[in-house]
């Protein structure tokens, strides 16, 4: 197993280099680029630009300057935001642990919720709850989750106030037309605005809009996903040979069909992680949630390019890093496959 | 049957109505209700974003500071905006655009995905495995972090046919550069399969090209798999333009989009306005579920083992 994981590992930096190669140089096309705050400054002449340039090593080859900023990169100095003149890895590590906050939320909501409304739409094949599941799973998929996002915020922000008054509970017009109603919940930030320490309840209460947004994300697939898994399997000669040496139901189930069901599901959500991130990006731009994503969205309104790289670097290796983490999950579940 | 000994007659031979594959697809189709549902749906939409210049009464461009922020009404069913423009008019308009691209944008990464699986595919070999190395090099890209980068850079680009129609051309171009893996892998499979079958082997004997093999015998046995892909592409593609819109990265105002009508609507939303918000996202959801069933109908539709 230890080998195994030594030769994804050793597999995946190749592929690292190659994101790495292919961003900087489409960074790299941009023009104005790394010098165009200099440029804008008038206390610059167009002389100092060029010594700048200089400086920077910008008037080199685009080779050279790749392989100066790759073997920065793999001692850990990974240059300075364009805009806050911060390091990028410190920008990037106040953010990271946000993000994976929400991710990890929203992705266990929807595997609770999507797994079993899966399972049994599949042993009750044809049933009433199969019918409305599917048809919402369908639902779920369609639906652009920017747009899921801007609608939680205008029923459970905008409309729906606390406490409910029988005149505002649910008015057509802003909540600021009745004196004591505040939003049910907060559209946007981690905590109550000027709180640096807000309370557990606070938090949560912060969570719930965007976790349920992120949570659309897949949730849909999923769902259709289980349940065609739990359908090829339940007509497995194994199923039957369990039912009729007298195993009770629920033990063929859980022990022979959804195990079997689960790990092809794993490797799908695992192929999914990248469209994660993309979720989580929209879902910190709407929440105004201080994530990666939102940070990622910034630096591109800015032009802030080393935050840029940083960021899909950090990106490709947690993507990597789960997906191996998926690999090893399958391994778990299916017997059959032994990494060694 | 061929195999039959008694002579059939002619009326036998050919029944009132020819049962071609097609006809069969066709029936299978229909029954497939929510596809159905799907495709008058989809059909609709199409049909007022042709002809809105005549149904609407109403400018998509020309503001009226009369009708600033209206909401829904008999004049304007989906209300005004800002601008005092009807939303209604400008989202048949938008359609326009967002179809277009995402029907646009499809047919481009079906073109280099269907090159590049099918020369994977029937190559084979070292061919195959720097191909595939490179489809999973993208499939490992954070999709959207990649179209906001290539964005950034189109916007500074001045080539007029990317830049017209506030940079719709451009936005197709990325599209398309973007989401051409599931197809490379899908038509490589089926090639894979597909090149040790005997009419592949009889086209060889007879002294077929290696271009001929791939085009007139391969690939048109790799329609149906393919068709139902490009579907839910185009699906696809839509969510990623108004996803791109949205972020502000992907077609410029005036030019309407979905994605950037929701885009402006995010601070109008907040005050109340919701309907600005509502309708094109709505839309936007209304076209990619009537794509998905229809994808879903044809799957089944096209699916021999099937057929009744």
């Amino acid at each position: 197993m230890a080998q195994y994981i030594l030769r994804r590992l050793l597999y995946s930096i190749p592929l690292l280099i190659l994101i790495s190669i292919i961003v900087f140089f489409l960074i790299s096309l941009a023009p104005g680029g790394p010098m165009s705050a200099f440029e804008e400054n008038p206390n610059l002449t167009p002389e100092d630009i060029v010594r700048l340039e200089e400086e920077f090593g910008l008037n080199q080859p685009i080779y050279v300057r790749y392989w100066k900023w790759a073997s920065r990169i793999i001692v850990g100095d990974w240059g300075y935001s364009n805009v806050t003149h911060q390091p990028v890895l410190q920008e990037i590590a106040h953010r990271l642990p946000n993000t994976l906050q929400l991710m990890l939320v929203a992705f266990l909501i929807t595997l609770l919720i999507a797994i079993p409304i899966g399972l049994y739409s599949a042993l009750h094949q044809y049933s009433l709850f199969d019918h409305i599941a599917t048809f919402f799973a369908f639902v779920g998929q369609a639906i652009p989750i920017f747009w899921f996002g801007l609608i939680l915020i205008i029923i459970f922000n905008v409309w729906l106030n606390n406490p409910i008054s029988p005149h505002h509970g649910f008015a057509w017009s802003h909540f600021t037309d009745c004196a004591d109603c505040k939003p049910l919940l907060p559209g946007g930030g981690m905590a109550p605005y000027g709180v640096d320490d807000p309370t557990l309840w606070q938090r949560i209460k912060h969570m719930i809009l965007p976790v349920t947004m992120l949570a659309m994300f897949g949730m849909g697939t999923y769902t259709r996903y289980m349940r065609g898994q739990t359908l090829e399997v339940i007509y497995q000669d194994y199923i039957r040979t369990a039912r009729s040496k007298g195993l009770p139901e629920r033990l063929v189930v859980m022990r022979h069909a959804f195990k079997n069901a689960l790990a092809p599901v794993v490797t799908i959500i695992a192929l999914d992680l990248p469209g994660l991130f993309g979720g989580a990006l929209f879902t910190e731009t709407i929440f105004s949630w201080p994530g990666m994503g939102r940070l990622f969205y910034r630096s591109a309104q800015r032009g802030d390019y080393p935050l840029l790289m940083g960021i899909v670097m950090i990106n490709a290796v947690l993507i990597i890093a789960f997906n191996l983490l998926a690999d090893l999950s399958y391994a778990y579940l299916d017997p059959r496959i032994r990494y060694d | 049957m061929a195999t039959t000994t008694t002579p059939i007659s002619a009326a036998e031979a050919l029944p009132h109505k020819q049962r071609t594959l097609r006809s069969l697809a066709w029936q299978q189709f229909r029954h497939h209700q929510m596809a159905m549902v799907g495709s008058v749906i989809l059909g609709l939409l199409i049909f007022g974003t042709i002809f809105v210049s005549f149904l609407s009464p109403y400018s998509p461009t020309d503001s009226s500071l009369r009708e600033r922020r209206e909401p829904p009404s008999i004049t304007h069913p989906m209300g005004t905006d800002t601008l005092g423009r009807d939303l209604m008019t400008r989202i048949f308009y938008g359609g326009r655009i967002s179809l277009t691209i995402g029907l646009a944008a499809t047919i481009l990464g079906v073109t280099i995905g269907v090159i590049i699986g099918s020369v994977a595919g029937y190559y084979g070999g070292k061919t195959d495995e720097v191909l595939m190395r490179m489809t999973d090099l993208f499939l490992s890209l954070p999709r959207i972090f990649m179209l906001i980068i290539m964005a950034m850079l189109l916007r500074e680009v001045e080539i007029p046919i990317l830049k017209a129609n506030g940079n719709m051309g451009g936005i197709i171009l990325i599209l398309g550069l973007l989401s051409w893996t599931s197809v490379a892998r899908l038509v490589r499979g089926q090639f894979l399969s597909l090149k040790e079958k005997e009419f592949v082997e009889s086209a060889r004997t007879i002294g077929a090209s290696h271009s001929r093999i791939i085009f007139k015998h391969i690939l048109p046995n790799t329609a149906t798999p393919i068709i139902v892909a490009a579907t839910l592409l185009v699906a696809r593609n839509i969510i990623s333009e108004s996803g791109l819109s949205f972020l502000g990265f992907g077609v410029q105002p005036p030019t309407p989009t979905w994605g950037n009508m929701l885009n402006a609507a995010q601070d109008e939303m907040r005050k109340g306005n919701w309907w600005m918000a509502f309708f094109p996202g709505l839309m936007i959801f209304l076209t990619v579920i009537s794509i998905n069933y229809i994808g879903d109908g044809l799957r089944d539709a096209l699916d021999p083992r099937k057929v009744k």
